[in-house]
């Protein structure tokens, strides 16, 4: 009887909040879904029969562990929101003459019936779509398109675990809000006079030098090894300095008009700069998460999908040919390289298409100003602890002349101290070569050749590719580069190399790879690292595994943050428009024209709201370089697509970010003019 | 001519459901002239707000005419109306309808910034004010920073700073405490004798006593009023008393 009493209340009070809790509770049910959805992929038991279980079940443990924190982060956040605002709607019942402890009972079926409703929710949209969703992400990984996805009870007690403890939490948190309220305290917090915020101006500096910084680390690091590493301070950086500048720098700047008399009282500047100081005050943090959710979003979507987009360009970079097999000169023989390759690839009836078979001879040096000049020197020992060493190790490799002109269909002639050269990130530019045991002259640099990568705009892999005329030109570089002193990591190695491009039905392609890989090393008594086999078909199958499970996951997580985001954005105009009626009366009545306040109110909620926008781009603006480092080293070295990728996946965003505004605002308006 | 002419003002609401009427004026009709101090007083329900919302041109009556220095209130365009509020009436309400985001001294330069006075304009005109209320040390202030009295002078402060032709005061002294209703109410008095009119809607028999002449509404109409010729506050307030006492009966005035 008493329950159903507490039950009652708890449903009337949370209809009557619909306006605010449907929003929460439909952010909550989608945070379940998602989390189900993570569980289940990454647990399936359909996934047992794909190839790179494996790597889609870790990436989606990944992704469970990023759902854990934001829902924890997300959840709390916005029931405390919502408690803020219903510290009078409490106060009146303690005040009606309920006592704490019923007031807490009621607190608690409203979070049971928030709980269940998100839970059964979820849980059913996950049961529902699970599948659907399922097949999505197995087109995407373009594997086991058969594999069928298998609902499992243990996932569904997970999900109902986790989220049962953090609607526990909820509820303890607004037992204690109830607990230390004072009624009376309750009634009038409302209409409580807000102080003038104060302006703190080591807070603002403190800002300014963090983001600064921040931004100087993403612009200025040229290192790849060094961006990844520092990577993550830029974005504690940013973060911290982007709530600083937020919080304290916006107050800042107002005040600073503030002062200037003749900008202030102008009707517009007036209303507008006064009411803005007080706006800030209260979203400046809620405006710096949007911000900080909006720069996430992008670049997580915007990453994956060039990592998808540029999936088959990285292959291609990765494997120029179809195939290609390496070993030192000193395991296997050239002529049995390719033999046994042609002999085998009959055997699985594959053909050989242009097959190339050349030894090749590679040693690294020291650039001494990694982007110019022509001087290449000596690594001393120091350097293997300096981080940013990728900037400096430059690898040479050395082809002999008649190689080059039968691979390249050439007929190009050389003196001993000449070299046709190929750089494999950016063009050398240089007529001379400076080794420290010789010096040469270029004849000719090259932009392409056909045995190897295709130049990369950025890369972790500096080095040029060399032909020399004669043996005897590489026999005495050979014997000049072992003599060196002061060189660490001395190493000089000669290997051969057999590749091709095959025709053949992928299946006895992939058949063939594998049993001529696996009778080499056992005939050689070799393994995966003396034996280096690159073939695009084994790649291409590891690959769409890993970025199309990037993708999905990509897309999955910038749709939560995105639904964060826009409740967010939702809640603080509820609040604004709750706010602000009351300005608006007040100033219709002191002879404000309706069509004025309008007109100032949509000034300030456009700026208020766009701000994290702009943020969130200029940011991700500033991030692009460090980013596409970090996309070096998965090997996406094309530049031009991934601006392609962060351009349109920004447009995208920022429509959908209007849309949102603007919905948004109609419920403002609609609480403002009611 | 009178400044102010109300000509048998009706108000008829119809309720948003099931369209009930509401009479809230019946035929209100009386004139303020320049340089008088008036109230109006009346039970709850009288229609007293009803009435000062036709004057403040918040809301239109439904039959009937207001007419300030001459001009028909009905004929100003609807685009031109906070104009006209800015620049010929000034309003004092129970509640203060002060801004919580300004200082005190932009509390009251609001009409003028509206009106784009320049700065330099404004200040000149502030500081006799300022004076005049006692506001001058709290100028900087904010407004939950001080008391009921100092937020009611503040808001009269805001209301007398644009020289209107009325002031339209709504039960000022209603959320005051005694000693703060007193020192509201010489004020109005002070502000009276230089010159200014003003209108004042209240039920306190004792806010009204402090009027020139006291206009009595019951049911939608006036039903009476009183002068206070040389009447001493404390009499006049006898008066208004008696009055009070006799409507509340029900009875008739001789």
């Amino acid at each position: 009887m008493k329950f159903t009493f507490y039950l009652k209340l708890a449903l009337t009070n949370l209809k009557k909040n619909r306006e605010t809790y449907f929003p929460y509770l439909l952010a909550c049910l989608g945070t379940v879904f998602m989390y189900f959805l993570f569980v289940s992929f990454a647990y399936n038991e359909g996934l047992q029969n794909i190839s790179g279980r494996d790597m889609v079940s870790s990436l989606f443990l990944i992704g469970k562990i990023v759902v854990i924190v934001f829902a924890a982060i997300f959840i709390f956040y916005a029931n405390s929101f919502l408690m803020k605002r219903r510290k009078k709607e409490i106060g009146l019942y303690s005040i009606l003459g309920l006592e704490k402890r019923q007031i807490s009972a009621v607190m608690f079926f409203e979070s049971l019936i928030m709980g269940a409703a998100s839970l059964i929710g979820g849980l059913l949209f996950g049961t529902v779509f699970g599948n659907l969703l399922f097949r999505i992400l197995m087109r995407l990984v373009d594997t086991a398109p058969d594999s069928t996805f298998i609902l499992n009870p243990a996932h569904f007690a997970e999900t109902g675990i986790f989220f049962g403890v953090v609607f526990l939490f909820t509820f303890f948190f607004n037992d204690i809000q109830v607990r230390k309220s004072k009624p009376i305290s309750l009634l009038k917090s409302a209409n409580e006079g807000e102080k003038e915020p104060k302006s703190s101006l080591l807070l603002t500096l403190f800002g300014v030098v963090s983001l600064g910084y921040g931004y100087y680390i993403a612009l200025t690091e040229e290192s790849i090894i060094l961006a990844i590493v520092k990577f993550w301070g830029a974005v504690i950086l940013v973060i911290l300095g982007t709530h600083a500048l937020f919080t304290s720098g916006s107050i800042f700047i107002l005040k600073t008009l503030k002062r200037n008399r003749h900008f202030y009282y102008k009707p517009n500047n007036f209303i507008s700069v006064s009411n803005l100081i007080y706006r800030m005050k209260k979203n400046a943090a809620g405006l710096a998460n949007i911000c900080i959710l909006s720069t996430m979003i992008l670049v997580t979507v915007s990453t994956t999908i060039a990592l998808y987009a540029g999936k088959e360009d990285m292959l291609r970079a990765r494997n120029p040919r179809q195939l290609a097999v390496t070993c030192r000169t000193d395991t296997i023989p050239l002529s049995e390289l390719s033999g046994q390759m042609e002999a085998y690839a009959a055997k699985h009836n594959v053909t050989l298409v242009d097959a190339q078979n050349f030894s090749y001879t590679t040693f690294n040096l020291m650039r001494v100003d990694p982007y110019h000049g022509t001087s290449f020197e000596t690594m001393p020992d120091y350097m293997l602890s300096y981080s940013s060493l990728d900037l400096y190790y430059y690898e040479f490799t050395v082809i002999l002349l008649e190689d080059y002109n039968r691979m390249e269909g050439t007929e190009e002639t050389l003196e001993p101290d000449e070299l046709i050269l190929f750089s494999k990130v950016n063009d050398y530019g240089y007529d001379t070569l400076t080794m420290p045991f010789a010096e040469f002259r270029i004849k000719k640099e090259v932009d392409e050749v056909s045995f190897s990568s295709p130049k990369a705009d950025l890369s972790m892999d500096r080095g040029a590719i060399i032909v020399v005329d004669s043996q005897e030109t590489l026999d005495t570089i050979t014997e000049s580069y072992l003599a060196l002193e002061n060189q660490t990591d001395l190493y000089l190695y000669t290997y051969n190399r057999a590749q091709a491009d095959l025709t053949g039905e992928e299946e006895d392609r992939i058949a063939f790879i594998e049993e001529y890989r696996e009778a080499m090393k056992e005939a050689y008594g070799l393994n995966n690292s003396t034996l280096t086999v690159l073939s695009y078909d084994i790649d291409r199958i590891e690959w769409n595994e890993m970025y199309g499970g990037f993708l999905f996951l990509g897309v999955a997580l910038g749709l939560l943050f995105l639904m964060a985001m826009v409740l967010i954005i939702y809640f603080k105009q509820v609040s604004e428009g709750y706010e602000d009626r009351v300005r608006f009366e007040v100033l219709q009545k002191v002879g404000m024209d309706k069509r004025d306040i309008r007109r100032t109110i949509n000034r300030q909620l456009r700026l208020v709201f766009f701000l994290p926008l702009a943020g969130a781009l200029i940011h991700l603006a500033v991030a692009f370089r460090i980013l596409r480092s970090l996309l070096a080293m998965f090997q996406l070295e094309r530049t031009g697509l991934i601006v392609l990728c962060f351009v349109a996946v920004s447009a995208v965003f920022s429509i959908v970010y209007f849309v949102v505004y603007h919905l948004t605002s109609r419920v403002y308006y609609r609480i403002v003019n009611r | 001519m009178s400044l102010l002419e109300v000509k048998h003002l009706k108000k008829v609401y119809t309720t948003r459901l099931g369209g009930q009427q509401c009479q809230a004026l019946h035929d209100v009709d009386f004139t303020v002239e320049q340089g008088e101090f008036t109230a109006i007083m009346g039970e709850s329900g009288s229609g007293k707000t009803t009435l000062l919302n036709i004057l403040a041109s918040f809301d239109k009556p439904t039959a009937g005419e207001v007419l300030l220095d001459g001009k028909k209130m009905s004929t100003i365009p609807e685009r031109q109306l906070s104009a006209f509020r800015r620049e010929n009436l000034g309003f004092v309400f129970q509640d203060f309808n002060l801004l919580d985001t300004f200082s005190i001294r932009d509390n009251i330069l609001l009409p003028l910034v509206l009106s784009r006075k320049s700065y330099q304009e404004m200040i000149p005109k502030l500081t006799p004010i300022a004076d005049l209320l006692g506001l001058s040390d709290l100028l900087d202030k904010y407004p939950y920073e001080v008391s009921g009295g100092q937020k009611q002078r503040t808001a009269v402060a805001r209301a007398i700073i644009t020289d209107p032709k009325l002031i339209l005061a709504d039960e000022p002294t209603g959320a005051l405490d005694s000693k703060a209703s007193a020192r509201l109410l010489a004020l109005f008095e002070e502000i009276n004798t230089q010159g200014q009119t003003i209108l004042m809607v209240t039920h306190s028999a004792r806010a009204a006593s402090h009027a020139g002449r006291v206009l009595f509404i019951k049911d939608g109409e006036v039903f009476h009023q009183l002068y206070r010729g040389g009447l001493s506050t404390d009499e006049m307030f006898k008066k208004v008393s008696d009055t009070l006492t006799v409507l509340a009966n029900g009875g008739e005035l001789h």
